[in-house]
């Protein structure tokens, strides 16, 4: 087990933490079905089967439609939104989602985190730190 | 952040929750992007969150409960008005044509219900997500404040009007309302220039091309402002379609027009860097590629034909209606033309939305599949994991890539006007 610390500018204050999970750029109305938080296999295909519920979703930036600041918002109140989201870039459709919703969020990391986790590695979001535990087989 | 007296006075409380959760709420977007200053705000299109998705009810501890309807009957009691001009649009709902688009009488009454609450705070409701395009609203001018829910919208208005706006969401009734937003992002001059060159070496043919354009361009510069070199010069309609192209396929709320567009008309323009962190062609076989995404091959059985999205204008109605003029659509196949209000007012004055509805389709104003309440809408589709739509053909790239999931369609077609109202009338793909 090895753990790694990443420094980040905070879009949302707070902490969570949780199985990491891995994507492409994420579009909430391309992608993820609101009431069950699972992933479209078609729009998604490397995602199938998987659940946002709980996670901490890491990819580069969202993007598409603007109601996705309330489909965030809706998959928490239906209890199957992220515990945390990790950004590159932080557009600011998703920023309003998850300050509605009270989901931490953090941008810009001075390192890579796409580059250094795998899906289902143990990420804990600490205001602008990330913590990563890694498997040491990675 | 430096706040004046007007901010500093909502802040207080005494306008009640919703304002005070409203200018709380701008503080917070302005501290994640380490804003200064507010800026006044001057128009917006917004969306409103009360009773949405069915009048659920907001857990206590919900940082959203600042929005609960109570709060809003609080803010119409105390006389609240909202602080800049400010349009209104729904859960894709065409009012005048409810029965056909599966909104039953609750949602319907909720829905007006809605309307009026935002009424009495001075939000106008104009149920179009391309309002800009001849609804007899004045378009903010170059350089004015704004704010816009609807992500095709954004690059019009920044790009093609010159108005500065980020893409926004919730956040953008809270700006109207308050008259106020966190200067970030595209509020500010260094954050427009263009950093990417696009180079577009293919003929457009039609708006269809134009928005497949747009796709391929806004999955490769993501979240980056693109200056566009080529020889051509879009129509309006051709631009929507690059703008609901280019904000589907990365988080882009600008681009430029090198020579055509207000902030790059000038070649020399101290815009327009001299060199340009990447640089990318788009051929002939990037259109293909694309394209091949969403054709699905000839003969295919379609089932559900969308036309326009975003919404047609004037123009295009006219034109699909000769198209379809005299001509019988297949038995078993839907055909929706989805029109600005205007557009379709203007085909009732005209007569010819009855070329169309003769022939078995439907000119629809303000409903769109991917967002209605009703049926096909995707609250539908996902408590209903038996639903599909089946076979969805399209003018547009953002319906087909939106509709996988939210109508669960099956095949996905893409083609010109033409093509795919030939579909509607043989029930095949060709």
């Amino acid at each position: 087990m090895q753990q790694i610390l990443i420094k980040c500018k905070v879009a949302v204050k707070g902490s969570a933490e949780g199985n990491a999970l891995l994507c492409r750029p994420l579009s909430f109305l391309e992608g993820v079905n609101m009431e069950t938080g699972e992933f479209n296999e078609n729009s998604y295909p490397e995602l199938k089967g998987q659940n946002l519920a709980g996670k901490i979703i890491i990819y580069p930036y969202g993007k598409g439609s603007c109601g996705d600041s309330i489909r965030l918002w809706r998959t928490h109140i239906n209890g199957v939104g992220p515990a945390g989201i990790i950004n590159h870039y932080a557009d600011p459709i998703l920023v309003q989602g998850a300050l509605l919703s009270g989901i931490p969020m953090v941008y810009e990391p001075d390192k890579d985190p796409l580059q250094i986790v795998s899906s289902g590695d143990w990420v804990a979001i600490n205001n602008g730190e990330i913590t990563i535990s890694t498997s040491d087989n990675t | 952040m430096n706040l004046d007296k007007e901010c500093k006075e909502m802040l207080s409380g005494e306008q009640g929750r919703l304002v005070k959760g409203a200018m709380e709420f701008l503080i917070k977007l302005g501290e994640a992007y380490d804003a200064k200053d507010m800026v006044d705000i001057v128009f917006g299109k917004v969306f409103v969150i009360l009773d949405r998705w069915g009048g659920r009810n907001l857990p206590e501890d919900s940082p959203a409960r600042f929005m609960s309807e109570s709060a809003f009957q609080e803010a119409v009691d105390l006389g609240v008005k909202i602080k800049a001009t400010g349009i209104s649009a729904h859960e894709g709902i065409d009012f005048e044509e409810t029965s056909c688009c599966g909104i039953n009488s609750n949602d319907r009454e909720r829905l007006k219900k809605q309307n009026q609450l935002e009424g009495d705070l001075g939000l106008i409701s104009i149920p179009s997500c391309d309002p800009y395009l001849n609804v007899g609203i004045d378009a903010p001018t170059r350089g004015a404040h704004m704010v816009s829910v609807e992500s095709s919208a954004i690059p019009y208005y920044n790009s093609i009007l010159g108005a500065r706006l980020n893409r926004d969401g919730i956040g953008a009734f809270l700006a109207v309302l308050t008259g106020k937003y966190p200067k970030f992002g595209y509020h500010l001059d260094e954050n427009r220039k263009p950093t990417e060159l696009i180079k577009v070496k293919t003929k457009m043919r039609n708006y269809t091309d134009w928005g497949v354009l747009g796709m391929i361009v806004g999955e490769k510069i993501g979240h980056n402002v693109c200056a566009f070199s080529m020889d051509e010069n879009p129509a309006p309609y051709e631009q929507v379609q690059l703008c609901s192209g280019i904000s589907s396929g990365g988080p882009v709320a600008m681009y430029h027009i090198l020579g055509i567009t207000p902030e790059a008309k000038s070649l020399d323009s101290s815009l327009i860097p001299d060199q340009y962190r990447n640089t990318y062609e788009i051929t002939d076989n990037d259109m293909k590629q694309m394209y091949d995404k969403y054709s699905g091959g000839k003969g295919e059985k379609v089932d559900f034909i969308s036309l326009g999205c975003p919404f047609h204008d004037v123009f295009a109605i006219r034109r699909i209606a000769e198209m379809i003029k005299g001509r019988k659509i297949k038995e078993g196949v839907t055909l929706w033309i989805q029109a600005t209000p205007l557009a379709r007012n203007a085909a009732k004055e005209g007569g010819y939305d009855k070329w169309i509805t003769d022939a078995g389709g439907r000119i629809l104003s303000g409903n769109c599949p991917l967002i209605s309440a009703g049926v096909p809408g995707p609250v539908h589709t996902f408590t209903n994991p038996e639903y599909s739509i089946g076979n969805l053909v399209s003018d547009s790239i953002k319906m087909v890539h939106y509709s996988g999931l939210t109508l669960r369609a099956k095949k996905l077609l893409i083609g010109e006007p033409e093509r795919c109202i030939d579909a509607a009338v043989k029930g095949v793909w060709s």
